[in-house]
């Protein structure tokens, strides 16, 4: 017995030597290549996207101009869940890459208040850049007391795109008004057609239907606070926004909480649902049957009352770059200048929304549609939608994400849905 | 008890495997014990909380809705796995043409990768468009039954239990088909001249004898079932609401999507200690009916002889 | 008469639920030939037209192929790993006069309950001190680990029906522990060993949750993870290519189980049997 307890101590032993002896060879690796930089983005952008793209070739750019000496790695997780999942587990490891992305969550805020980001709105304004970049699209990187840590390479508006076929055949406008809407979508339903198809499986979709009241009610100020334990889900504004998911839910397709973006969107451009919400991310799957006419798009509805203009509703700038402020020396900053002052033409030339000011290239051919959208996008108004999942806890996230699948399908009350969010909140602010 | 008394050897042979083993599981354990006293969001120091963990999570209602939803996962997917494997195996023994080829396309959905089985049982399941299983409910006739199973609360849990059972059963029909194969023809031979029923033969001498073989495969699907987590995560990863949360999505969730090391670690050892449970009363079952086996065994053996004696 | 329809029901009971096995592979196979809008659209139709397109694309870049390799270094590596380290184990703890193997057998026998996802952070954070994230060991080392409580088990259980005298005879000739091992011990337990290598080989293939926890690094992907690669923007998933992937993925395991089918079904039986 005393023989198989002195085996298993020096196997102990031999772990923890293990261990420790390890810990410090990393180190030393890294003085070795002391002169090739290498800086690692750990990224979560489509693989061979637009961004990727661009990014991939600006690097490549700049890297040539350094002769060889300066080198970037992308570790590309597109997987968002996956991305979340691998970056949260590297920092906890200790073990934060130079780059990252990260939306301004308060997740983003804990690294700031650990002081392991750097401050990208100084960096900007130190450097002369900051005006060099659409106002929202910056906004939309700023936690709520104004700071930003964080760097946006896109910029969207979403918006609900209708089957103008569908709509004219039942005689339907695109509504202007809450109550038009849901007019719509009862006379769809009515005559036995899905009135809109919703991703349910990325939860975020859903989660924006909760958000459209509340937005022209309180602008942002309802989920600030609520964040913030001064307001409560089971409010008058609150439950008036899950009575709207509630109701809401039930125009949307059967079985929505297992269908995927890709079925989703399938099913509008298809013509086997009315409507369909979605960013101009996917002007490249709308154009044609915009073109041909039987497509078309409206911004969110407004209400009596609202506080909010017609011209204001979901923009958002996508998830933002942010450094590590222990990396983030000169040649990383002067990287970053560099993509700053080249990136928007190329992006743009990649028929997308630059959130950095630029001219269009005049050797690209854009299409009506993202002309429009375009011009739509210089005349929105000061506010916007920010997504809620921005701005919740992840855990109250989770919760609310989960649960408002219920909700919308008619299986949970809205008593119960604002208790549970109200719970996980007062848990998070506890 | 085996024969070799050489001591320096024993640890040359034991220690490799052992430490692999202490390495890539004990070590996490008794980090996970460590870390489910603390509270730790991943970022900062960690804060020695005590007990706190557990009692949250024994006032937790969706920890208890996972526990029993892990169940009745455990029994849909065991049963389909032993009884449907075990029911096919035997018909195959009554096959005489294409075993082989039967055997082998059976064994094919273990080869697929998990994203691609869960897309698939995903359009199976759904109603816009139509899937197949409600295609089929509504060409027989069985309209009224159309649903989307993954989006209904009443239905999910089946629907996400369903596909790992399925993926393995042909895998375990495979191990059946063999122990039932090479039992050997004698013993039931005799009982067949002595008129006892195809049935009979089944249940009352081929079952018995294949009895170790069933408490192994149950182990193993014990033990995949209590792993299982990658169908449910990618189909429902837990929806909706909580409908088809598993003990591991929601300690995969708490840790990873909530930030919650400390809670998710308290979740984690309780899956260990509910395991040790599990893994205490097979082994129970198994060395006792073990010993009644190799009591059994003897018995026959003696018959045999006799009979050969005749 | 009685008998002929049974039959007739045993063949239709066999060939329905061979439909059920076999159909998804098909599926696999048509729906990596559609375009993605038809294919979410119309999962279970006939294809209308059929395109190449989705292979060209996941074939152009040439990843799919380094993520194969990765995944074969992984999986061959731990399969010798896992058939060394537990025959060898498994020997030590049912052949040896040794006191406490019972001991170490339980717990060994302990680990096969414990889910795998609890050692997600505290080996992340290991090999994060080690620096060897992003390596195949790292997926090796859990994997191994992971696979030897039943392995083991299966080992010691075989080891049983090796007679203790065989042994004995071997050691009073002078045989050595390891040549008694190498010669006479191991030679017996193929079938344990096939049956190991069949089950955990596809496993191992086919594992996502430790690959997508320690790679990041895109020289390093597995196949289960390459998979992933045509996630596009706010989670829209280009099927068509991710079909194409997997179908591309799953022939060499499809391949070498049809060539090895033999072995592997009578290795099973003779393993589940006998050991």
């Amino acid at each position: 017995m005393k023989k198989r307890m002195m085996s298993i101590l020096l196997l102990a032993t031999m772990v923890t030597g293990l261990i420790a002896g390890c810990g410090s060879t990393k180190k030393e690796a890294k003085n070795d290549d002391d002169d090739v930089v290498t800086v690692t983005w750990m990224t979560s952008r489509p693989v061979d996207g637009e961004i990727d793209q661009v990014m991939h070739e600006i690097a490549d750019q700049y890297s040539k101009e350094k002769g060889g000496k300066w080198k970037i790695e992308f570790e590309t997780t597109a997987d968002r869940p996956s991305y979340l999942q691998k970056l949260k587990t590297l920092i906890a490891g200790g073990n934060m890459p130079d780059i990252i992305d990260i939306d301004a969550d308060p997740y983003c805020q804990e690294l700031v208040d650990a002081g392991m980001l750097v401050d990208v709105k100084q960096f900007l304004k130190d450097n002369d850049r900051y005006d060099d970049f659409y106002p929202i699209a910056l906004k939309y990187q700023e936690f709520t007391d104004g700071s930003m840590y964080t760097l946006p390479l896109e910029y969207h508006v979403e918006m609900t795109w209708y089957n103008k076929e569908i709509f004219e055949q039942y005689n339907l406008t695109p509504p202007t008004t809450m109550d038009e809407w849901l007019n719509v979508c009862k006379t769809l339903k009515d005559n036995g057609i899905t009135p809109i198809s919703v991703d349910g499986v990325d939860r975020w979709p859903v989660q924006r239907y909760l958000a459209m009241l509340p937005f022209r009610e309180t602008g942002n100020d309802f989920i600030i606070n609520l964040r913030d334990g001064k307001e409560k889900m089971d409010s008058e504004t609150g439950r008036e926004a899950a009575e709207f998911m509630k109701e809401m839910g039930q125009y949307f397709n059967d079985g929505f909480a297992a269908t995927d973006y890709a079925t989703a969107q399938s099913m509008f451009l298809d013509g086997k649902s009315a409507m369909y919400y979605i960013g101009d991310w996917e002007i490249g799957a709308m154009q044609d049957a915009y073109e041909q006419g039987k497509i078309d798009y409206f911004y969110l509805p407004t209400i009596e009352g609202a506080k909010t203009q017609p011209n204001e509703f979901c923009i958002n700038s996508g998830i933002g770059m942010a450094f590590n402020a222990e990396t983030f020396d000169e040649k990383t900053k002067d990287f970053i200048l560099y993509v700053i002052d080249n990136y928007g033409k190329l992006y743009a030339g990649k028929q997308q929304m630059s959130p950095i000011k630029t001219d269009l290239p005049d050797d690209v051919e854009y299409s009506d549609l993202y002309l429009k959208i375009q011009e739509d996008m210089q005349s929105t108004g000061e506010n916007f939608l920010k997504p809620w999942d921005t701005y919740l806890d992840s855990n109250t996230n989770t919760v609310m994400q989960d649960n408002l699948l219920l909700l919308a399908s008619g299986d949970l009350s809205v008593d119960d849905f604002c208790k549970l969010v109200d719970d996980s909140i007062a848990e998070y602010t506890k | 008890m085996g024969v070799i008394r050489n001591k320096k050897a024993f640890l040359a042979f034991l220690l490799p495997g052992l430490l692999f083993y202490i390495l890539a599981v004990f070590y996490p354990i008794e980090e996970s014990i460590r870390l489910s006293f603390m509270k730790w969001g991943g970022i900062g120091k960690k804060q020695f909380v005590g007990l706190e963990n557990y009692v949250t999570m024994f006032h937790d209602e969706v920890f208890y809705k996972a526990f029993f939803n892990n169940l009745i996962y455990l029994v849909i997917v065991v049963s389909m796995q032993l009884l449907i494997g075990l029911f096919f195996a035997i018909l195959l023994t009554y096959m005489t043409k294409h075993v082989t080829l039967v055997k082998t396309l059976y064994y094919v959905p273990c080869i697929i990768t998990t994203v691609a089985i869960t897309q698939l049982f995903r359009s199976m399941y759904s109603t816009e468009p139509m899937g197949l299983l409600n295609q089929i409910l509504q060409k027989v006739g069985l309209g009224g039954m159309v649903t989307s199973w993954l989006a209904k609360v009443s239905t999910v849990l089946p629907a996400v239990s369903i596909p790992e059972g399925w993926r393995f059963t042909g895998m375990y029909m495979v191990i059946f088909y063999a122990a039932l194969v090479s039992l050997d023809p004698s013993v039931y031979e005799a009982a067949k001249i002595d008129g006892a029923s195809e049935m009979q033969i089944l249940f009352k001498i081929k079952m018995p004898l294949i009895k170790d073989i069933i408490l192994l495969t149950l182990t193993m699907c014990l033990t995949g079932a209590l792993r299982g987590f990658d169908i449910p995560f990618l189909l429902t990863s837990g929806g909706p609401g909580n409908a088809s949360e598993l003990m591991s999505t929601y300690m995969y969730k708490k840790a990873f999507s909530s930030n919650q090391y400390g809670y998710g670690s308290t979740l984690a050892v309780f899956i260990i200690i509910e395991s040790i449970l599990v893994v205490y009363i097979l082994r129970k079952i198994f060395t006792s009916k073990e010993q009644k086996e190799e009591k059994r065994i003897e018995k026959e053996r003696i018959r045999r002889n006799r009979r050969g004696n005749h | 008469m009685k008998k002929k329809i049974i039959k007739i029901i045993f063949a239709v009971l066999i060939i329905l639920f061979l439909i059920i096995q076999i159909y998804p592979v098909i599926w696999l196979f048509v729906a990596s030939v559609k375009p993605t809008v038809e294919l979410s659209a119309a999962p279970f139709a006939f294809p209308k037209s059929i395109t190449l397109e989705n292979f060209s694309k996941v074939l152009s870049d040439g990843k799919i192929g380094m993520y194969m390799w990765n995944s074969l270094k992984v999986t061959v590596i731990s399969l010798i790993l896992i058939v060394v380290l537990s025959s060898t184990a498994g020997y030590a703890l049912s052949k040896f006069k040794v006191r406490g193997t019972k001991t170490i057998y339980s717990f060994f026998t302990f680990g096969i309950m414990v889910p795998v996802q609890i050692t997600l952070i505290p080996l992340f954070i290991f090999y994060s001190k080690l620096g060897i994230l992003n390596t195949s060991f790292s997926l090796i080392l859990p994997q191994v680990g992971f696979a030897l409580p039943l392995s083991v088990m299966m080992f010691v259980s075989f080891y049983e029906f090796v007679p203790n005298e065989l042994i004995e005879a071997a050691v009073v000739d002078g045989c050595s522990p390891l040549r008694t091992f190498i010669q006479i011990v191991f030679p017996l337990a193929r079938n344990t060993v096939i049956t190991i290598a069949s089950m955990y080989s596809i496993l191992i293939w086919n594992d996502f949750i430790f690959a997508n926890t320690f790679i990041s690094d895109t020289s390093a992907k597995t196949v289960a993870m390459g998979l992933k690669d045509y996630v596009g923007a706010f989670g829209n998933v280009d099927w068509g290519s991710t079909f194409a992937a997997i179908a591309i993925s799953i022939l060499p395991p499809l391949v070498i189980y049809f060539a090895l089918n033999k072995w592997v079904t009578a290795g099973m039986t003779m393993g589940a049997t006998k050991g």
